[in-house]
C-alpha cells in the first residue's frame, strides 16, 4: 500500500447528458494502481476515456461508483481535497488555456501562493521549477509571446512549483511541433530522474509513449492492455484494431517477420531495430 | 505561370510599434496546379501568415501575391475573387462550426456565394461525400458529433465552395491516429479526383511523407529549403536544427546507411524500408 500512488478501484464514471439523458459511462469498472516513481503513458484513441482519468485522478471528478485513492485518501471525502490536489497536478492539452498571469514567473507562482506558501519559499520554488522545465532564462517574459512548447513547460513549471508527488499530463504534447514534443518530452523525464515524481501522461505519439516504463491502453472506457512497451507493441495487429498506431520501428518488423524473415532482437526504438536489421543483412 | 506565386512577399506584424516582428522575408515560391505542397517548419517560422497570404486575408508588407499571374490585391474585386477561389481551412476547424445542423454548417459557404437553392444542395452533397459525412447525418447538431466528425464537417464547409486551391491549416493535428488517417485519405482522394490544387501546414513529418507532391520549409520567415519529400528528408540533420525531425524510419536507414549499408536513404514508410530490406536480402541470397 504504501508505495501506491494512485488507486482506481471499479471505477465507473459517466458525464451528465443534456435534458438529463443517461450517457454511456466515460470510464467503466476501472482498477489500476500505479507506483511511486513510474513513468506511465496512457493511450487509446479518442473518447476511450483516457481524459477522464486524468480528471479522476485528483478529484477533479469523483467516481459515480467505485473509489479512487491518492495516498490513501479517497478522492470523495472533501476533507482531503487540498490535500489530494497538492498530491498530484494535472496539466491539460492546451497551455493557452492554463496561463492565468502577464509575467512567466508570476503564473509559476500562482499555484504555489494559492497554498499559502512564504514569499521567500515560493521565490525558491519558481526558480527551481522553472530551472527544471528549461525556462529560467524566460522568467520575466510575456507567456502569450512564447512558442506553444514554452508555454506548455510553464504551465507544468506552474504545477511543479506547488511540489506534488505526481503529476498527470492530458496530450501535453498534442498542439506543439516537433521540438516542443522533444522538450516537454526531456522536461518530463527529468521530473521523473531526477526529483522522483510520478509521471502519468496520455499521448497520442507511439514513440513518446516507448519512453515510458509502463504502457496502459483504453478502449471504449474500459482497460485492456497493460504491461511494458515492449510487451504491448508486441501485438502489432491488437494495438491497430484498436485503432491505434504502433511505432514505424515495431511495424517495419512485423512486416519483415510476417514475410519469414527471422529478425531477432528489439525493434521498438531506433537504434535498437538498426541493430536488429544490421544483424540480418549480416547474415545475409 | 504559376498558379500561385508569391514576388518578395514580405510581412511585418507590429510595423511602427517595440513589438515589431518580422514574419515573411523576401518570400519567392510558386505552387502549380493539381499539386499537393506541404509546408512545414517549426512554430513561428511563418506558415500560418503564408496561408493567410494566399487567400488575402493579409496584405504584403512588401511585394506581392500572383493568382493566375495578376495581383491578387490589385482591386477589390480581384481580392474577393481570390477569397473564393482560394479556401482557407484554419487550424481546429471544428471550433469555428455554429450552425444547428451539420448540412447547414456546410451550406453556409456557397449560400454566401449567392448560388442557386438546388446548386447549394448539390454541392453540399458532393463535399459531404468527399469527407465521409453521410446524409442520414445532416440533420445532426455538429456539437453530437465526436472530434474527427466535427473537423471533416468544417472542412466540408471549406470544399463544398468548390476553391481552386484548398488550404489546409494543420489538419490533422489533435486526432488519433484513426482520424488522422481518415483525414489523410480524404485529402488525397479530394485531390486525386477533383486534380485541384491542395497546400497544407503540417507538423508531421510521417504525414508530409505520406502524400506531399512537393515540400517547402519555412524557417524564421524564410524559405529554408523546397522540393520533394526526397529532396528535403535526405537532409535530416539541418531539419532536425530547425526544430523539426524525420520519420522514424527514415532515421533507422540513415543509420544503416552510415554504418556502411547498401541501403537507400530515401526511406519514409514502413512499406518502403520493407522493399528496400528484401531487395538487399534477395541480391544476397542470389550472390550466395
Amino acid at each position: 500500500m504504501s508505495d501506491t500512488i494512485l488507486k482506481f478501484q471499479n471505477v465507473t464514471f459517466r458525464y451528465d447528458g443534456d435534458e438529463g439523458k443517461i450517457l454511456p459511462p466515460a470510464v467503466e469498472d476501472l482498477s489500476l494502481e500505479i507506483k511511486k516513481g513510474e513513468f506511465v503513458a496512457f493511450l487509446g484513441h479518442n473518447g476511450s476515456g483516457k481524459s477522464t482519468v486524468a480528471k479522476l485522478s485528483n478529484g477533479l471528478v469523483v467516481p459515480e461508483s467505485g473509489d479512487v485513492y491518492v495516498l490513501g485518501m479517497n478522492t470523495k471525502n472533501e476533507d482531503d481535497d487540498i490535500k489530494i490536489k497538492q498530491t498530484v497536478g494535472v496539466v491539460f492539452q492546451n497551455p493557452d488555456n492554463q496561463i492565468v498571469a502577464t509575467i512567466v514567473e508570476e503564473d509559476v507562482a500562482f499555484g504555489p501562493e494559492n497554498l499559502g506558501i512564504e514569499p521567500s519559499e515560493i521565490r525558491r520554488r519558481v526558480d527551481e521549477a522553472l530551472k527544471v522545465v528549461g525556462m529560467y532564462k524566460y522568467r520575466m517574459h510575456e507567456p502569450h509571446k512564447l512558442s506553444g512548447g514554452q508555454k506548455q513547460r510553464v504551465a507544468i513549471a506552474g504545477i511543479i512549483a506547488m511540489e506534488p508527488q505526481c503529476i498527470v499530463l492530458d496530450e501535453p504534447t498534442a498542439m506543439l511541433d516537433p521540438e516542443g514534443r522533444r522538450d516537454v518530452m526531456k522536461a518530463m523525464k527529468r521530473l521523473n530522474c531526477e526529483l522522483g515524481i510520478t509521471v502519468v501522461f496520455i499521448t497520442h505519439y507511439m514513440e513518446e509513449a516507448c519512453q515510458a516504463d509502463r504502457i496502459i491502453v483504453m478502449d471504449d472506457s474500459h482497460l485492456v492492455l497493460d504491461g511494458t512497451p515492449r510487451e504491448v507493441f508486441s501485438d502489432v495487429d491488437r494495438i491497430r484494431g484498436l485503432g491505434l498506431d504502433v511505432p514505424q520501428t515495431c511495424a517495419l518488423a512485423k512486416m519483415l517477420k510476417d514475410d519469414g524473415i527471422d529478425i531477432h532482437g528489439d525493434s521498438l526504438g531506433v537504434d535498437e531495430l538498426v541493430n536488429s536489421l544490421a544483424e540480418i543483412l549480416n547474415r545475409g | 505561370m504559376s498558379l500561385l506565386q508569391t514576388e518578395n512577399l514580405s510581412y511585418i506584424y507590429g510595423e511602427g510599434t517595440p513589438f515589431r516582428v518580422t514574419a515573411l522575408d523576401n518570400v519567392n515560391i510558386e505552387i502549380e496546379k493539381g499539386e499537393l505542397v506541404a509546408v512545414i517548419g517549426h512554430t513561428g517560422s511563418g506558415k500560418s501568415t503564408l496561408m493567410q497570404q494566399f487567400n488575402g486575408l493579409l496584405k504584403p508588407t512588401s511585394g506581392k501575391v500572383l493568382l493566375d499571374g495578376e495581383d491578387i490585391h490589385s482591386s477589390k474585386t480581384k481580392t474577393l475573387e481570390t477569397r473564393f477561389r482560394v479556401g482557407l481551412c484554419f487550424q481546429y476547424p471544428e471550433y469555428q462550426l455554429f450552425e444547428n445542423t451539420v448540412y447547414d454548417d456546410i451550406a453556409f459557404g456557397p449560400k454566401n456565394m449567392g448560388l442557386s437553392k438546388a446548386e447549394v444542395d448539390k454541392r453540399v452533397r458532393t463535399a459531404a461525400k468527399y469527407v465521409g459525412i453521410p446524409e442520414h447525418a445532416f440533420e445532426t447538431h455538429p456539437f453530437d458529433l465526436s472530434g474527427g466528425e466535427k473537423r471533416r464537417v468544417a472542412i466540408a464547409g471549406v470544399i463544398s465552395m468548390e476553391p481552386e486551391i484548398l488550404i489546409l491549416d494543420e489538419p490533422t493535428s489533435g486526432l488519433d491516429p484513426r482520424g488522422r488517417e481518415q483525414i489523410l485519405s480524404l485529402i488525397k482522394n479530394y485531390r486525386e479526383q477533383t486534380g485541384k490544387t491542395v497546400i497544407i501546414v503540417s507538423h508531421s513529418m510521417d504525414d508530409v511523407a505520406k502524400i506531399a507532391t512537393k515540400v517547402i520549409v519555412m524557417n524564421n520567415a524564410k524559405v529554408e529549403m523546397r522540393g520533394t519529400v526526397d529532396n528535403v528528408f535526405e537532409k535530416s540533420d539541418r531539419l532536425c536544427e530547425i526544430g523539426l525531425s524525420v520519420p522514424q524510419i527514415t532515421e533507422v536507414f540513415v543509420k544503416l546507411h552510415a554504418m556502411g549499408y547498401p541501403v537507400s536513404e530515401k526511406i519514409y514508410t514502413t512499406e518502403q524500408g520493407f522493399a528496400e530490406i528484401k531487395k538487399l536480402l534477395k541480391g544476397g541470397e542470389a550472390l550466395a
